[in-house]
């Protein structure tokens, strides 16, 4: 399991034991309310229902829209409902509590805003400890202290696995754990509503704990099949580059040995030249068309007339192919880009007089193409920097290229052994399960790579689904349970009693 | 004086965790900024803007098969025209985005006629680079430029809005994401 998977676990355990916390307090705090009748500790109650429904929403990493706001607006009522029946109570003296869950968000402002309002809420709390000189406030202060404090850590954001969030998840969970200390200090003194909280509590604990467990076995077995896709998707990839190659030295050979165009170059006849590589471009379909003289200065691209007049005599296509020798191999060129290019020699009565240089650059279009038939994110790396992708910037209107790959365990997979990697890896900062291949040119030599992706936000959307359906069951069996249970608690307590 | 004990003790967290945060890397408040802020791209555009609320200038081009298009078989349509050129790679990120839109079955995509009209480039060229995108977007050939001469095309890609009747109602230089196409192509079917 990668880190991002077991980081999004996680982060559903801690919900789902802030939720379990949140909704003992508000019991709690109901339970203070039927005996004082009194309705700030009824908000306070509410309050902390809002909250732990926000902490279920949250953990579930929800990534809509609307839900999120939803949820977000719940929050900030709870929060409120609590600050309000702090300041509406002159004295407090029955056990009705406060507490303060975590969340979590997209947006820094509201972060920040969630942090002002837990502060406040740890002051108010400190404020009732001095005024009713009562200790058992200062774990319930504390953990809206924490709670300030992994709120302030969110306003960075960054993503799932960056230092800030797993911070503040660590702070948010120590509030739980003091807010729990807090809510312990009165439930051990209430035998029937203690055996009904920590019934539903240890269910729910017991459920977390099983969902999570079925959620990683699920993963697991969804990753794998992932890889072993991705396997597949990059090995059909290897074999469309070799089919490229194959393509674009055939058709360069059948090019070099058209009369017409020998005839042309032999008279420099440079109109007929033009017109007969670009029939060449449009019937052989391939994306880039040079000729060159025997020295390499370019006479014609049909793909770019404007430019000519370069030298190609670096290139490996070119000289092998002064050799008189056709190959196919992929390399960098200075108008085409990295490319697979494939060159054959003009040939007239035996003297090489030019070259046909032709192919299909490895460029955006490419990996367009391909993203169609896979479905995939594709991306095609020169040495370790990307110089062609599908993926947008968040933006929507900026490709993504240019980037160097930092994973060194690909770099020495693929560059250096010229071996496929299969895995987790981070890609534009974002987490993907990617295979690379290696590009080798015509003398086996590394020089790029290509890679097929996909988000692990795919996987783990998967496994909130699968989250999500499990807790729903778990939450509807305990509301039938709930009613046996109580009844059961109350001839504990009576008999207890007597 | 407790309360500014207490005070005094936020405040020193509050700065504990702003040097937390910074020691641990890049993040330097972009919740605060706004996710994209730091990414933000200028896009430099020089719009001419001279047939604004005018008639669009009609045309007749051929296809990508030779077919002729012509500007009357979109009039009581709304249309988007979008100049582009193989050259130039933000064209072709226009192009991939419209093909995406096409694609994605959205409602709006199929009362708005699109045409991308390729500008000053030999047909083969152009017909090359959309078989190797597998692009599916309608496309015409203005090889000499006679078209985009009179759109005042001065920068690409560059976008025209025409309304139902006409008129051209919009036009926007640099790439239009999805999202901006979606809502331009709303726009363009209510007026």
């Amino acid at each position: 399991m990668s880190f991002y998977f077991l980081i999004n676990n996680l982060s559903f355990a801690f919900g789902m034991i802030g939720a379990i916390i949140l909704v003992v307090a508000a019991w709690l705090s109901y339970d203070a309310y039927k005996l004082q009748k009194s309705s700030p500790i009824l908000m306070r109650s509410v309050g902390l229902i809002l909250f732990a429904v926000w902490e279920v929403i949250n953990s579930q990493s929800a990534r809509n829209d609307i839900l999120s706001y939803f949820g977000f607006t719940i929050f900030i009522i709870g929060l409120l409902l609590i600050i309000v029946s702090f300041l509406k109570t002159k004295q407090l003296s029955v056990n009705a509590i406060v507490v303060i869950p975590a969340f979590s968000l997209w947006a820094g402002h509201l972060y920040l805003l969630s942090a002002v309002l837990f502060a406040a809420i740890s002051y108010l709390s400190l404020r009732q400890w001095k005024r009713e000189y009562n200790r058992t406030w200062i774990p319930f202060s504390v953990a809206f202290l924490l709670f300030t404090v992994s709120s302030l850590f969110n306003v960075w954001g960054g993503n799932e696995t960056s230092f800030p969030y797993l911070l503040s998840h660590l702070v948010e969970l120590s509030g739980f754990i003091s807010l729990g200390i807090w809510v312990w200090q009165y439930m051990r003194l209430r035998i029937s509503e203690s055996f009904v909280i920590i019934s539903v509590g240890v269910t729910f604990l017991l459920a977390t704990i099983i969902t999570l467990a079925f959620s990683t076995i699920l993963m697991n077995r969804v990753s794998i099949d992932t890889s072993n896709n991705l396997t597949t998707d990059v090995k059909v990839l290897s074999l469309s580059i070799d089919s490229l190659k194959a393509e674009a030295l055939a058709k360069t050979e059948l090019i070099s040995e058209d009369q017409g165009l020998v005839d042309a170059l032999s008279k420099n006849d440079m109109t007929s030249l033009d017109q007969s590589l670009a029939r060449f471009l449009d019937i052989y379909n391939l994306g880039f068309l040079t000729v060159t003289d025997d020295q390499g200065t370019v006479i014609v691209r049909a793909h770019a007339l404007s430019r000519r007049g370069d030298s190609l005599s670096g290139e490996r296509a070119f000289e092998e192919a002064t050799l008189k020798n056709s190959i196919a191999t992929i390399e960098d060129s200075s108008v085409e880009g990295f490319s697979i290019r494939a060159g054959s020699p003009i040939l007239s009565k035996n003297k090489l007089i030019g070259v046909v240089i032709a192919g299909f650059p490895l460029d955006n279009a490419f990996a367009d193409r391909l993203k169609k038939l896979t479905g995939l994110e594709m991306l095609v790396y020169k040495q370790d920097t990307s110089v062609a992708s599908t993926l947008f910037d968040t933006d929507g209107t900026t490709r993504l290229v240019g980037e160097s790959l930092l994973d060194q365990n690909i770099k020495n997979s693929v560059l250096m052994n010229d071996t496929t990697f299969t895995g987790s890896t981070y890609i534009y900062q974002k987490p993907f399960y990617a295979s690379f291949l290696p590009l080798t040119n015509n003398d086996q030599k590394v020089v790029g790579m290509i890679s097929v992706a996909k988000p692990e936000q795919d996987i783990v959307d998967i496994a909130n689904a699968t989250n999500q359906l499990t807790l729903i069951t778990v939450i509807l069996i305990m509301l039938i349970l709930l009613a046996p249970i109580y009844m059961i608690s109350k001839r504990i307590g009576g008999k207890s009693q007597q | 004086m407790k309360n500014f004990k207490f005070l005094l003790i936020v405040l020193i967290i509050i700065f504990l965790v702003f040097i937390a945060a910074q020691i641990s890397g890049k993040y330097v408040l972009p919740g605060l900024l706004g996710k994209n802020a730091v990414d933000t791209v200028i896009i430099s555009t020089s719009t001419d803007e001279t047939l604004l609320n005018k008639k669009a200038p009609s045309f007749d081009l051929p296809d990508i098969n030779g077919n002729s298009v012509s500007f009357s078989k979109f009039l009581n349509t709304p249309t988007v025209l979008i100049f582009w050129s193989t050259w130039d790679q933000r064209s072709i990120d226009q192009i991939k985005i419209l093909d995406d839109y096409l694609a994605s079955g959205n409602r709006n995509a199929s009362l708005v006629s699109f045409l991308a009209i390729d500008s000053q480039e030999d047909p083969s060229v152009m017909k090359s680079l959309i078989r190797r995108g597998g692009y599916n977007v309608p496309f015409a050939l203005d090889t000499y430029g006679d078209v985009s001469g009179r759109y005042n095309i001065k920068s690409l890609p560059t976008i025209y809005f025409i309304d139902r009747g006409g008129i051209v109602r919009e036009i926007y230089t640099g790439v239009l994401s999805q999202s901006m196409l979606v809502n331009k192509a709303e726009q363009i079917i209510k007026q």
